[in-house]
């Protein structure tokens, strides 16, 4: 095989796994989508493609939308909630953890690391639970808000850190000289300088509210306070699975954050990339 | 407009290093100071600390009547240039310009008129709306200059502004600084290696070294009557020669003899501390246009003949570097074009000792004892 023909298969196998990742990437968004638009007899008889485009049942998108509707808005609610809580703890910390030399300062950096190891999600649901209740938070979306705040924060804290301590000190120092506190260096060349990474932490911190199942499924009890992924389980039917209705609900469910997605992903993708190559 | 006195200047960091050590310096007003040495002797450390950008360890630092110690930065009333520029990157040239203004809650239309008058001063009218990473070095540079000068500090502090710049830029901007201070008649104190810089721009200059103040005059003066060796070998292009010998007297004349027996009968006129060296290890210093080749030398020159090593054209003159039997080092004559020499040659090197100097002992900071009786080490 001459050298060039090895490239070339190289390039063609590198592809070829490329459309594999994105084949099961987007085949279930697609089925998602397909069987939203059938009836129950209809995805019997023909599971795999769409019905002419008049058969299209949109019945199920109307059912779908009264039931998740105000789901979403709940989500919404404790996910912007949790995004802002989580980031108003977490930039001030960062900042100062990354810019000030004080005694003990890596003795508390590692103590607030070393809270990621700590058990959390199933291991700490009953205590979780307690602590909830004893706080009157039960059946109250600020206790989701609460609990996706402040459980983000931490690998926050870890990156924002790193981010910081990237931008040059020169910069603060000059922006002291001008006549800039803390705070002000923190919202006049921090922040605007850290805005492709706190933006990447607040998608991250938002998708990890907007998922998150067991807290909702625990703390909520009201039918009208209950988040998306709760939500979603009740268009699961207890004899009978509608699943053009229950598609049409996860889709409407996903489609904010596609949005928020599409928006974003430029943001994103430099937040992810941010430091691996000196700009 | 204020002068900045510093008495006593400490720094000392956590780890133990003794970066100043009791540095005193008055900065008088509207003096431009060129702080200049190595790198490590403690010339950035002591202008962070005027801009209380470093705590300090001991000692106080003043500007005017006004003691600075405990004084954030921002309350210093003073304005920095770093080597970086430190320009916000996400902001215009305008908005780093007026950045200090609006923190200050300066009226709108005043901050306006400031920047504007600025940037006609510094031509970058048309720059205004740029983003930083938008301009070239030199217009970088202005641009952190604008931002000091819209101010109207006390003092400007540099920290070795010039040295992101090419050689060609360097010179431009070393010589619209200077017109610029000359202008805003406000106390600078700038921080460089580069001795070319602190030469053409100081009204004084200070030469540290590991963390001490070693001499403090006028660039002519400490180019002339340096203080020590370390500030004779420091400024100057190319270094002051030295050779190590020891000091003899033979009657009224005064000599340094070499290890291998060469005499260079000494010319100096200020003689009072040679007697005390007598028999000593000294060095002799000797710039390099003071080495002369036999045609155009002046009378009253010690005579040694030297192996021509290489010879470099800088077309109104060239540099002969020398080899003289039993010195390690090379020594540089700076000669006129015309002066014919070739590699292997050898040449009756004339040394006008005369404006030469002399210094007791072989180590780097060895004082000079052919200055002037009462000679002052600050000035």
């Amino acid at each position: 095989m001459t050298h060039q023909s090895h490239l070339r298969f190289k390039e063609w196998c590198k592809h070829a796994l490329l459309c594999c990742v994105l084949f099961f990437a987007f085949v279930p968004f697609f089925l998602m989508l397909m069987i939203s638009l059938k009836t129950n007899d209809q995805y019997t008889t023909n599971p795999w493609w769409f019905d002419a485009p008049s058969q299209w049942c949109w019945a199920n998108w109307t059912k779908g939308w009264n039931t998740v509707g105000h789901y979403i808005t709940n989500s919404i609610v404790v996910a912007v909630g949790s995004v802002l809580l989580c980031l108003t703890i977490s930039i001030p910390t960062s900042y100062v953890i990354a810019r000030y030399r004080f005694p003990g300062r890596e003795l508390v950096y590692y103590a607030l690391m070393a809270t990621m190891f700590l058990p959390g999600g199933a291991a700490a649901l009953v205590t979780t639970f307690k602590l909830i209740s004893s706080m009157g938070l039960v059946n109250n979306l600020a206790a989701l808000v609460l609990l996706s705040g402040i459980g983000g924060q931490v690998s926050c804290v870890f990156i924002l850190r790193q981010f910081i301590e990237e931008i040059p000190k020169e910069l603060f120092e000059s922006a002291s000289i001008d006549g800039a506190g803390h705070l002000r260096q923190m919202w006049s060349i921090m922040l605007p300088l850290s805005g492709p990474v706190i933006g990447t932490l607040a998608i991250m911190n938002f998708l990890g509210a907007w998922n998150d199942l067991i807290m909702p499924l625990i703390l909520l009890r009201d039918d009208q306070m209950l988040t998306i992924p709760v939500g979603l389980m009740r268009l699961d039917g207890e004899y009978v699975k509608m699943w053009g209705e229950l598609m049409a609900g996860y889709s409407i469910a996903a489609i904010p954050l596609v949005i928020l997605f599409l928006f974003t992903i430029r943001l994103f993708v430099r937040g992810l990339t941010a430091g691996a190559v000196k700009g | 407009m204020a002068g900045i006195l510093i008495k006593d200047l400490q720094k000392i960091y956590d780890n133990g290093y003794h970066a100043v050590k009791d540095a005193n310096l008055e900065i008088r007003d509207r003096e431009f100071m060129v702080l200049v040495g190595p790198s490590g002797c403690g010339k950035t450390t002591t202008l962070r600390m005027i801009a209380g950008l470093e705590d300090i360890s001991g000692g106080e630092i003043r500007i005017g009547e006004r003691r600075l110690n405990e004084v954030a930065p921002k309350d210093r009333d003073i304005a920095m240039v770093f080597q970086s520029y430190a320009l916000y990157p996400h902001m215009s040239v305008y908005e780093n310009m007026a950045f200090a203004l609006r923190l200050r809650k300066m009226p709108k239309p005043e901050i306006h008129a400031k920047v504007m008058e600025a940037a006609k001063m510094l031509s970058l009218g048309n720059q205004l709306e740029k983003l930083p990473k938008q301009l070239s070095g030199g217009q970088r540079q202005r641009v952190a200059l604008g931002r000091a000068i819209v101010r109207q500090p006390k003092a400007f502090l540099f920290d070795e502004p010039l040295s992101n710049l090419d050689a060609k830029l360097r010179g431009e901007m070393r010589y619209e600084l200077k017109s610029l201070q000359t202008r805003l008649a406000t106390t600078a104190v700038y921080v460089t290696h580069d001795q070319i810089e602190a030469m053409t721009l100081g009204d004084r200059i200070t030469v540290m070294s590991v963390g001490e103040i070693q001499q403090v005059a006028p660039p002519t003066v400490v180019y002339e009557f340096p203080y020590n060796r370390f500030v004779a070998s420091f400024i100057g292009t190319p270094p002051m020669n030295f050779v190590t010998g020891k000091l003899v007297r033979e009657g009224d004349t005064w000599s340094c003899e070499m290890a291998k027996g060469q005499r260079f009968t000494l010319g100096m006129k200020e003689r009072g501390k040679l007697a005390e060296n007598l028999g000593k290890d000294v060095v002799l210093g000797v710039r390099p246009e003071h080495l002369h080749a036999p045609q155009v030398a002046p009378a009253g020159c010690a005579v040694c003949p030297m192996k021509v090593d290489v010879v470099e054209h800088m077309g109104d003159h060239q540099y002969i570097y020398l080899l003289l039997d039993g010195v390690e080092d090379t020594v540089i004559m700076k000669a006129p074009p015309q002066v014919k020499a070739a590699p292997g040659d050898i040449m009756p090197v004339h040394l006008d000792t005369a404006a030469g100097h002399l210094f007791a002992g072989t180590h780097e900071h060895a004082p000079n004892i052919t200055l002037p009786a009462g000679f002052p080490r600050q000035q």
